[in-house]
């Protein structure tokens, strides 16, 4: 084996260190399961009457949405293990996104 | 150049490959494609709320017609279909190409089940009288939910190649930032469908 290719090598070994087990993969989509049956529960009302307070299922639903979300780009897309410059352009264009269809959706009398 | 010199500007910390972000520009290049897709969503996501309760000479609107637990199982196997994609990356990344090519064709599989789901969806409400020209609400769903569709669709084909180059012994734990990158795209895509399972399925109108 060259030093070059040695060098790659040990380059590579340390980025893979990084990333979680599958094992760990499997736990969190173990999590994301639960949290999209809790999801699905809620459009159960009649069961579970909790989630006919508008306030109640709403808070739940987006809490639950953006821990998915969080999870999936920080452990899936190894946000958690890159370069904070990729969680940055990808939070940047979420960010512009969200304050540019605020506007126009204000702009419509939405809210 | 020759590996002496390769050698060389590697130990000076001169990767002759290397970017000055450190990450390669391929992988940059498919985050800052991913940036721009949140405001295609965006956009056909505020539409869709904007034009949600305008029914037009329509008999029904699309919220009228969600089969919540039909498309909660679609939501599951798409979800589900992130896990085997990085499952798929990791065994590539190990050089265990067998197992990977098994994640990525399990992979493309919940992908396929996803758009057969959705298939299934399309036609049942152009049965029940909603087409796409039937009012702004359906227009606004379809083109929400068929966009998101076309870009799986794209991933499955993204998918089978990787398989294909894989069979081929072109894919190997050298060049499996190939597979991340294509696993960031199917990611994201993911992510845009929890964002409209819960805007769009899941929250009732007021």
């Amino acid at each position: 084996m060259s030093e070059a290719t040695a060098a790659v090598e040990t380059h590579d070994d340390t980025h893979d260190d990084h990333h979680p087990s599958d094992w760990e993969y499997v736990k969190i989509a173990v999590l994301l399961a639960a949290f999209t049956g809790i999801e699905v529960a809620t459009y159960f009302e009649s069961v579970f009457t909790i989630f006919e307070t508008r306030w109640v299922l709403l808070t739940t639903l987006f809490v639950l949405m953006f821990v998915k979300f969080w999870l999936v780009a920080r452990m899936f897309m190894h946000l958690k293990q890159d370069k904070p410059i990729l969680g940055w352009s990808f939070v940047s264009g979420i960010a512009l996104a969200t304050a540019v269809y605020i506007v126009a959706l204000a702009a419509f009398n939405f809210f | 150049m020759d590996t002496a010199t390769a050698t060389a500007e590697i130990e000076h910390g001169h990767d002759p490959h290397a970017t000055n972000t450190g990450i390669s520009n391929n992988k940059l290049a498919m985050w800052l494609f991913l940036s721009t897709e949140c405001l295609l969503f965006g956009g056909l996501i505020s539409t869709y709320l904007l034009y949600k309760t305008r029914q037009g000479n329509a008999d029904v609107l699309p919220t009228d017609l969600f089969d919540i637990p039909f498309t909660s199982v679609s939501s599951f196997v798409l979800l589900m279909s992130s896990l085997t994609m990085v499952l798929a990356l990791s065994a590539v990344a190990r050089n265990d190409m067998e197992r990977g090519k098994a994640w990525l064709v399990v992979t493309a599989m919940l992908g396929a089940v996803f758009i057969g789901g959705q298939v299934y969806e399309f036609t049942a409400f152009v049965r029940e009288g909603m087409g796409f020209t039937s009012s702004p609400a359906a227009s606004a769903f379809f083109t929400l939910t068929g966009f998101h569709g076309v870009h799986v669709s794209l991933g499955l084909v993204m998918l089978m190649s990787l398989w294909v180059a894989a069979g081929q012994g072109k894919l190997t734990s050298k060049n499996s930032e190939t597979v991340e990158i294509v696993g960031l795209y199917w990611h994201f895509v993911d992510i845009v469908w929890i964002f409209i399972f819960t805007v769009i399925y899941l929250i009732p109108p007021a």
